[in-house]
Formats: C-alpha cells, sequence, structure tokens
C-alpha cells in the first residue's frame, strides 16, 4: 500500500506529462483522478490551468497538497496516449511506488515516435497536398512544397529565436510568404501566391491550441478556454504579421 | 477522378499532420481515414448546398464523430484524430486575401474575406463542440444506465 505522498507524486508526474504534451484540461484532471482512484485514495481534487496543476488529497488524516508548474508545452499526441493507457493499467493492477515512477520516466524520457526528418519531409508533401484541395492548378504543387519545407527548416535553424514564442511563427509566415512571392514574380501568372503562401504556414496553424480551447469551453474549463482562445490569436496574428512583412515586397 | 484524387489527397494532407503531431504509429491508419471521410462529407455538402461554410460545419462534425468513433475502437484519445483531421478545414486562403486586400488599402474587399474567415473559423469549432457536447452526454448516459 502507498502513502498518500507516494501517490500524489505519481499522479502530480503523469498529469505534469500529459499536459506539457498537449492535452485539454478534462483529459489532465480525469487522469489523475483515475490513478488515485487506483491506490484507494477516493477524496481528490484538482485545479489545473494551462501553466499549472494544483493538486490535493485527503487521506482522512491529513491533507496533502502538491503544485506542478508547466513552463513549457510541446505536442506529442504520442505521450499523450502513453500516459491514458498507464492510468488505465493501473486500475487493473496497482503498480508499486518504484515501478509506477519508472514507467512514467520512461515516457517523459522517450524518444519523439518520429525524427525530424522524416517529420519535415512527411509534413512538406502533406501540405502540398493543400494544392489539390482548394483546386488551384497543380503547378503549384512543387512552390507549396517547397515554402512548406524551407519554412520548417528555417526554424530549426534559427538558434535562439525559436525559444521566443511566437517569433517562430512570424518567421514561418514571411518565409512562406517569400517563396510564393518569388515563384509569382519570376515564374508567371500560373502560379498563385495565395495557394503556395496557405500551403507553407499550414503546419504552423494553431490547431491543437483550437480544439484544445473549444473542448476545454464546452467541459466549463473557462480559464483554459480562453488562455488558450488567447493563444490562438496570437499564433494567427504573428503568421499573418509575417506574410504581411513579405507581402510588402509585392509592390516592388 | 477529380474527387478521387482530393479524397487521397486528404487522406495523405491529415496523415502527414499526424505524424507532425507525433501520433502513435498504431493509429496512423485510422488519423487518415478520418480525412477521407471528412473530405466527402464536405464534398457532398457542397454538392448540396454549395455553401463553404456550411459543407465546413458538416466536415467539422464529421470529423469529430470519426475522432469519437476511432478513439474507441483503437482506445486512444480523441484528441488525436481530431486535431488532424480539422487542419484541412482551416480558412487559409481566405484570411490571405483579406490581408492581402488591407496591405493594398482596399479594405471593403479585406473585411468581407475578414467575414468569411470568421465564419468558417466559427463553423469548424461549433461543429467540434456540438460532437464534443454529445460524447459528453452519450458517456453519461451510458453511466447511468450501468
Amino acid at each position: 500500500m502507498l502513502t498518500a505522498r507516494q501517490v500524489l507524486k505519481i499522479a502530480g508526474q503523469a498529469g505534469k506529462i500529459i499536459l506539457s504534451n498537449g492535452a485539454e484540461i478534462y483529459r489532465t484532471e480525469h487522469t489523475i483522478k483515475k490513478i488515485c482512484h487506483a491506490y484507494g485514495i477516493d477524496d481528490v481534487e484538482s485545479f489545473v490551468t494551462p501553466t499549472g496543476i494544483f493538486l490535493s488529497i485527503d487521506d482522512g488524516e491529513y491533507i496533502h497538497t502538491k503544485l506542478k508548474r508547466v513552463d513549457n508545452r510541446i505536442i506529442n499526441l504520442d505521450k499523450i496516449s502513453k500516459v491514458n493507457s498507464f492510468s488505465r493499467q493501473l486500475q487493473d493492477d496497482p503498480l508499486n511506488y518504484e515501478q509506477a515512477l519508472a514507467q512514467l520516466n520512461k515516457i517523459k524520457t522517450d524518444k519523439p515516435e518520429y525524427n525530424f526528418l522524416a517529420v519535415t519531409i512527411l509534413t512538406s508533401i502533406a501540405c502540398a497536398m493543400y494544392v489539390i484541395l482548394v483546386r488551384a492548378n497543380y503547378i503549384n504543387f512543387f512552390p507549396a512544397l517547397l515554402a512548406s519545407f524551407a519554412s520548417q527548416l528555417m526554424i530549426k535553424q534559427s538558434g535562439f529565436l525559436k525559444e521566443i514564442n511566437y517569433i517562430p511563427e512570424m518567421i514561418a509566415g514571411f518565409i512562406a510568404g517569400l517563396v510564393a512571392l518569388l515563384f509569382y514574380r519570376f515564374g508567371g501568372a500560373v502560379y498563385n501566391s495565395s495557394v503556395i503562401t496557405v500551403s507553407g504556414i499550414l503546419a504552423f496553424v494553431p490547431g491543437v491550441s483550437a480544439t484544445n480551447a473549444i473542448r476545454d469551453a464546452i467541459d466549463n474549463d473557462l480559464i483554459s478556454a480562453t488562455s488558450r482562445g488567447t493563444e490562438v490569436i496570437l499564433s494567427s496574428i504573428s503568421l499573418a504579421a509575417g506574410v504581411a512583412l513579405s507581402l510588402g515586397g509585392l509592390s516592388l | 477522378m477529380r474527387i478521387g484524387l482530393e479524397l487521397i489527397a486528404n487522406f495523405i494532407l491529415v496523415l502527414g499532420f499526424g505524424i507532425l503531431l507525433q501520433a502513435p504509429k498504431k493509429s496512423l491508419l485510422s488519423v487518415g481515414l478520418t480525412g477521407t471521410i471528412s473530405w466527402g462529407g464536405f464534398l457532398l455538402a457542397n454538392n448540396l448546398a454549395s455553401s463553404v461554410v456550411f459543407s465546413t460545419f458538416i466536415a467539422a462534425i464529421v470529423v469529430g464523430v470519426c475522432g469519437e468513433v476511432f478513439a474507441r475502437l483503437n482506445k486512444l484519445p480523441a484528441t488525436i484524430f481530431i486535431v488532424a483531421g480539422i487542419l484541412p478545414l482551416v480558412p487559409g486562403v481566405p484570411a490571405y486575401y483579406m490581408m492581402y486586400h488591407m496591405i493594398k488599402g482596399d479594405y471593403l474587399q479585406g473585411v468581407e474575406n475578414g467575414i468569411n474567415t470568421l465564419m468558417i473559423a466559427g463553423a469548424i469549432s461549433f461543429g467540434i463542440a456540438i460532437v464534443g457536447g454529445a460524447a459528453k452526454y452519450y458517456a453519461e448516459l451510458k453511466k447511468k444506465r450501468d
């Protein structure tokens, strides 16, 4: 049997992993609750925002509280599903403290499912497919692929700039707009600069934040919904600003 | 021919975004299928009503339903399918034209495209929200019955 303190540590760790990899608030709270229930602690309350987890359990004698700060958020759906199956597995057979922590650590430090080169190339091809979907001339396929590839590669190479929030989006918009503009100016009117630009920035559209904002809003997590909505708006504005910077060259 | 090509294109697009977001390997086929089915819904609705906002709304609902169904089939979170599935519906081209016209000083055209963008974005969120609410209701109903 685990002490309340140990259960708190496992639940907090699982919540932090799942939240910092792009899960919704509802899923994080549900996972924490499920883990505590699996270890026989029923009185658990959690308050989760996109930037931190507050967690408190009552073991009948004392109330234990833990606070977890989440300061950088990336998107890795694989880790979410791994923690999800971890919490499901705990209900069938509760692991002991060391095993559970080791398993969580393994999930946390696991390498991404796909490496950078594969992700970049496949995403570029995927973005170029947008040309077919909007029924533009198929000649735009190659420029779109190039725009997407260039913007992703540029962000990878941009050093400290990519650590600053919303700057990568601006760079991506600028590069995509630049590629589109070059094709338009030197290739003629068969190239549709709008479709090329949009394909180029499609990989940076804040789709995860937008979906999470909506799902948080319908689950009544209003703090998270508004802050994620703000994130979506800021990301879109920086993408637009990047494109606008390169569009300035249109009048040259 | 064109429809088939578009369905395949959306399969690859959504699959590629699944890989960008590091979706688990065993879910990739379902992720791609979400794209194909939702684009089928989009084309069907566009054929019936020829309004982009309405078709996007239908496609968003289809994405949500596919997400919930595939989540239960594969025992994975529904987010995986929904996040990748809504990306091709994003109103990129109207948003681009809004900015393009604004920069050129053609504000009326810009505002027209801006409203179009907002309406499409609203249609996507409305579709996702409806399915999310329905899934929650269904789960509660099921819990009550047990």
